[in-house]
């Protein structure tokens, strides 16, 4: 005698509500939890400038920029050098800061169900191409723009073409597309995969699903740390490349 | 059961609307936020970290300077007690020395005195045992011839005048044989 459950559900997949602003056609979830982790941000920077000190015992929160400020600093002093590349420092400090908040946002355990399945509340906005997106292109064109002012756009392009050898143009430039592709995907990537797994362990029945979810969420507060830091260690690299001259002049 | 799980993805595209890895105007507002972002990091939060990580340098390098001053302050300090303790050492020798001589001579020219007392001393007993012994051999010689005298008659049993001319002689012998006798007493 077989029996037959058909527990069928439905997870969709990168499907966002979505409005009409300006003849545009915008994903409103994405653009609500990009907005809460901004909020988050601006509220740790201006905590940060309210209770600075260099004489007294540091907040936590200043000690969170400081960490992050003093790492990316010294990439930065390593790869470009901090004499010509500080203008990177707020770039890259603002990165790291804006996605990992963005990416903890996802772990925050708010889902809810509807006729349409199980959704989360609030979305990593990285699962989201248009945000991962938006950073990568802004960090592509500023760093042809810092390249481009380190050397002259003439000889920027015929660098940025050439390279070392002039054998190698196309892969320079097919290495020159795919960065702001990889940059971006990567982390959209990883982001949109975590959502998706928290939508299958959320099929679970409940009596099973707190220990992977318990599990995935950990694993995912590391994986959204990882990839802050990959996104802003890639910019400094990528603005070290942009910048770098040949003739090395002491 | 586990075999009969139908899970449906149902991917954005196969619901109707467009393919969700092409971006649509979400890109702009991302970018508005990221760009306020930005600012608001470049203004209030790298300047200030930056310069509290200088101050904080800044405070390192001067506490590390003060305490070369001070190790310099400590070892001039040092060398000074040295000094200051080697010439103390040896004034302190010297007075040692000083006082000791000093206490030598006093105890020379007391014990010089002493003795010089002690002579004087011995001296003057000696003078007065002398003279004592002057008067007592006196005293003794005056009574020695009336003594042996009145022992003579005494006994004999004869009169006093006729003992007396033969005891003058004898008493003179006898005075001189006491004189001999206490002679080396002396």
């Amino acid at each position: 005698m077989t029996e037959t459950i058909l527990a069928g559900a439905t997870i969709e997949v990168g499907h966002h509500k979505t409005a009409e602003w300006f003849g545009l056609t915008v994903n409103v979830d994405t653009v609500l939890s990009t907005a809460i982790a901004a909020v988050v941000v601006i509220a740790l920077a201006f905590f940060l400038r309210a209770k600075v000190t260099s004489s007294g015992v540091p907040t936590g929160v200043q000690l969170f920029w400081e960490a992050i400020t003093i790492f990316l600093r010294d990439q930065i002093e390593t790869t470009i050098g901090m004499r010509i590349g500080s203008f990177v420092l707020p770039l890259a400090v603002t990165l790291f800061a804006f996605i990992l908040i963005a990416n903890w946002l996802s772990v925050v355990p708010l889902q809810y169900r509807d006729s349409t399945g199980t959704h989360e509340l609030l979305q990593a906005p990285a699962s989201d191409i248009n945000f991962t997106l938006a950073l990568a292109a802004f960090v592509f064109l500023f760093y042809h723009g810092a390249g481009i002012w380190r050397r002259g756009l003439f000889g920027y392009l015929r660098k940025l073409v050439k390279g070392h050898i002039a054998l190698l143009a196309p892969i320079n430039l097919i290495e020159e597309l795919s960065k702001p592709i990889s940059l971006s995907l990567r982390l959209f990537g990883n982001m949109f995969a975590g959502g998706i797994l928290v939508a299958l362990i959320g099929l679970f029945p409940w009596y099973i699903l707190w220990l992977p979810n318990a599990i995935w969420k950990s694993f995912d507060l590391f994986v959204g740390a990882i990839q802050a830091f990959i996104f802003a260690l890639l910019t400094i690299l990528y603005f070290s490349q942009s910048m770098e001259l040949d003739e090395e002049s002491h | 059961m586990l075999g009969d799980h139908s899970v449906t993805v149902l991917a954005a595209s196969e619901a109707g609307s467009n393919n969700f890895l092409v971006p649509n105007g979400t890109f702009f507002v991302e970018l508005i936020i990221f760009l306020i972002v930005l600012a608001v990091i470049r203004i209030f939060v790298v300047p200030p970290v930056l310069r509290a990580l200088r101050d904080r340098d800044a405070m390192n390098h001067a506490t590390v300077e003060d305490d070369k001053n001070s190790a310099g302050v400590i070892a001039a300090a040092r060398t000074d007690y040295e000094a200051a303790m080697g010439t103390a050492r040896g004034e302190a020798s010297g007075i040692r020395d000083e006082t000791r001589a000093e206490g030598r001579k006093i105890l020379e020219e007391m014990r010089a005195r002493a003795s010089d007392e002690a002579t004087q001393a011995l001296q003057q007993a000696s003078e007065q045992l002398d003279q004592q012994s002057d008067a007592i051999a006196g005293n003794v010689r005056a009574s020695v011839e009336r003594m042996s005298m009145t022992l003579a008659r005494r006994v004999l049993g004869v009169d006093r005048a006729s003992v007396s001319r033969s005891a003058a002689t004898a008493g003179r012998e006898n005075a001189a044989k006491a004189a001999t006798k206490t002679a080396p007493e002396r």
